[in-house]
């Protein structure tokens, strides 16, 4: 890979870094939903840094050329991290049902209590 | 015996009245009805009537959709120990007068959960469009496909649960369209399921929740859903 471009593939890494390091910091988003994305920005630098041992993988993998390899893996982490997604969201909806459904069982009992 | 009507309603407000009156103003020798109206997150003026007539209504303050606000009058009839829960539809669709012979299956022929039906015997003026129909019978073939089980109506939301089931809905319920899929779960479960032949009207106002639009939504989520509780095990 070309110098420079290795130089400015890694400052956007690193900045992105930085700037989920700056949204932890802010209480925004908590450590176990930003874990992965931690993981995955390290692993990236990582990979554009030392590129060479990659194209032994890729090789061993069968797959042409490293650019596919990655956006494969790519591919998978993105699906994987989605699927985690709907599941959480999925548990906090029905979270959100039960505490509707509970407020609103004490409305009516505070309400026949008043009377 | 304590019996319990959930009457769900979201945006109700030219029906909900009626409906309970009717309930209120029902006579049997034996049975005596209390109700619970579950609004839920309605946007048009049902709360305000429900509270300018005191009527007993449990308010959710966000729209839960059907399931949850069924779910939210089951949760009710457990902390208040009812032995019989009856879920009736807000809209005018469901006949009062056959909710005897819903209690009647769980009391003498100790059914667990009773569903009042269009499609057995004779009684119903209203059987709902053609396609529909496919469409409930297509779910009727999956749980006879898993359960051997002949049940017609399916989808119907008039039904009555015995205490064992209301402990179950207490801590497990389909929240978007739960009656084909809770049915398949407790006729699975090996719990005792009747039809009984009821009446059902039309609806007088307002719209029905599954638009033509939504329906092949509807097909593959509530047809996916049964087919994975179906082939799993006892639950």
């Amino acid at each position: 890979m070309e110098k420079r471009l290795i130089v400015v593939l890694v400052v956007i890494m690193v900045l992105l870094l930085l700037y989920m390091f700056k949204v932890v910091k802010k209480d925004k988003i908590s450590m176990n939903n930003i874990l992965i994305w931690l993981v995955l920005d390290v692993l990236v630098i990582f990979c554009i840094i030392f590129v060479d041992p990659l194209f032994n993988v890729a090789n061993f993998l069968g797959i042409e050329t490293v650019a596919n390899m990655m956006f494969f893996i790519g591919f998978i982490c993105l699906i994987v991290i989605c699927f985690n997604l709907s599941n959480k969201v999925s548990i906090q909806n029905k979270k959100i049902i039960t505490l509707t459904q509970e407020l609103g069982i004490l409305k009516n009992r505070i309400d026949k209590l008043v009377k | 015996m304590k019996v319990l009507m959930i009457i769900p309603a979201y945006n109700e407000e030219g029906n909900i009245i009626k409906t309970v009156k009717q309930i209120k103003e029902y006579k049997h020798k034996k049975i005596k009805l209390d109700y619970v109206v579950v609004n839920d997150g309605s946007r048009d003026g049902t709360r305000e009537l429900l509270v300018k007539n005191d009527i007993n209504f449990i308010d959710l303050v966000n729209n839960l959709g059907i399931g949850g606000a069924v779910q939210a009058g089951y949760k009710y009839a457990y902390y208040n120990g009812y032995d019989i829960a009856i879920q009736f539809d807000g809209d005018g669709q469901h006949d009062i007068n056959y909710v005897d012979k819903l209690i009647n299956e769980i009391v003498e022929n100790d059914c667990d959960l009773v569903v009042g039906s269009r499609f057995v015997g004779n009684e119903s003026s209203f059987l709902s469009t053609k396609s529909r129909r496919v469409g409930i019978n297509l779910l009727s073939g999956i749980i006879k496909l898993f359960t051997g089980k002949v049940l017609k109506d399916v989808t119907s939301g008039y039904r009555a649960a015995n205490r064992e089931i209301i402990e179950r809905f207490f801590g497990d319920y389909v929240f978007e369209y739960p009656e084909p899929i809770t049915n398949l779960q407790i006729i699975k479960a090996g719990y005792k399921v009747k039809e009984v032949p009821v009446n059902m009207n039309e609806r007088v106002h307002g719209k029905s929740s599954i638009s033509f639009s939504k329906s092949i939504y509807y097909m593959l989520n509530v047809g996916v859903t049964m087919v994975i509780f179906g082939i799993g095990g006892k639950r």
